[in-house]
């Protein structure tokens, strides 16, 4: 039968007893008979454990495994490994993912900011702003979103429609 | 900080033996001599190619049961815990060397205890034989198993009562 304090009493055995719980089952070990049972039982498998032996190598054999340990070639760089532990690689991850996705929306938020901001120069659409205007009939004016060909087609197409107006005129 | 051969043979010379111990009482019985011995070598082998200050000094010994209790989990995944050539050559020279009725004993002590530890679950055994052999703290076994220190805890508190039980057992069929 054993007592509630069995586990403490192998807990007590390795020193892994605060040294006020450790006082408290000692005191209790004298007085409980299952708990002193338990403390021998515990003590008497350690001598076995301790007492197991292995058949000795050879020395010429050990020293020969040694030998060939030292002889090998070490590993590149490039092929070694280093062991992370597992929280640590999920920050490692998180903290890159974070990374990306902060840089993705600075970069989205500074597309944005230039698509708002001041008109761009160097495009055709910006150049003639009242041509790149809606043009009726035609649809919408995307020439916010491209860099300028579509609006040169809008442009072509409505000097095109205007000439043809005009000789209509005329005739 | 790259450690020379010098520091390297300290380590094994220090280590290699418990290592040994250990995997030999890990895997069991059948396996006897060589295979405990290839997979401490291997361990060793993993070791000095890997080291190139990545694994501190004082990490070695954590390092290397680590590794070596993973690898022969996998060699007893793979039921490869046959005898080896060498292995039986090492008995009959060892069996040459000592006296009969000593030999017996310790063989049948061995055996009886092999096949008590064997009966573990295999994270309970390891967790015990790093305490009772290599009487590391439960931090240190936590460490090497890769589990909390708690777990640590009831797993060699149910060991230790596991073993205790069958070894009662087998003293009550032996008194019969």
């Amino acid at each position: 039968m054993d007592c509630e304090f069995t586990e403490k009493v192998s807990l007590l055995l390795d020193a892994e007893l605060p040294p006020e719980d450790a006082l408290l089952v000692t005191e209790h070990i004298s007085t409980c008979t299952a708990c002193r049972q338990a403390q021998d039982d515990f003590l008497r498998l350690r001598r076995e454990i301790k007492a197991y032996e292995i058949q000795p190598q050879p020395p010429f054999a050990q020293a020969g495994m040694l030998a060939r340990i030292l002889n090998s070639e070490k590993l590149p760089l490039w092929r070694r490994s280093v062991s992370i532990p597992v929280p640590l690689m999920i920050l490692l991850l998180a903290i890159i993912v974070g990374l990306g996705v902060w840089a993705a929306t600075l970069r989205r938020a500074s597309g944005l900011a230039q698509s708002n901001g001041a008109p761009e120069k160097a495009t055709p659409v910006k150049a003639l702003p009242s041509q790149t205007e809606v043009v009726e009939g035609e649809g919408l004016d995307f020439s916010h979103y491209d860099h300028g060909e579509r609006a040169a087609i809008y442009k072509v197409r409505r000097n095109a429609s205007a000439a043809h107006t005009a000789t209509d005129s005329r005739q | 900080m790259a450690r020379d051969n010098e520091d390297f043979t300290m380590i094994f010379n220090e280590i290699y033996p418990g290592l040994c111990r250990f995997l030999e009482c890990l895997i069991g019985a059948r396996a006897v001599g060589t295979t405990a011995q290839d997979i401490a070598q291997e361990s060793f082998m993993r070791f000095y190619r890997q080291d190139e200050g990545l694994i501190p000094a004082a990490e070695a010994r954590f390092w290397l049961y680590r590794v070596a209790r993973n690898l022969a989990l996998n060699e007893m995944s793979r039921g490869r815990t046959r005898q080896r050539f060498w292995g039986r050559v090492l008995e009959i020279f060892h069996a040459a060397q000592t006296d009969p009725a000593q030999a017996l004993e310790q063989t049948e002590r061995r055996e009886i205890l092999s096949g008590l530890l064997e009966a573990l679950p295999e994270q309970h055994r390891a967790a015990l034989l790093l305490r009772e052999q290599e009487e590391m703290s439960y931090r240190e076994i936590a460490r090497v198993l890769e589990i909390s220190e708690s777990k640590v805890k009831v797993d060699i508190y149910r060991a230790r009562q596991s073993l205790r039980a069958r070894w009662r057992e087998l003293e009550r069929a032996a008194s019969v």
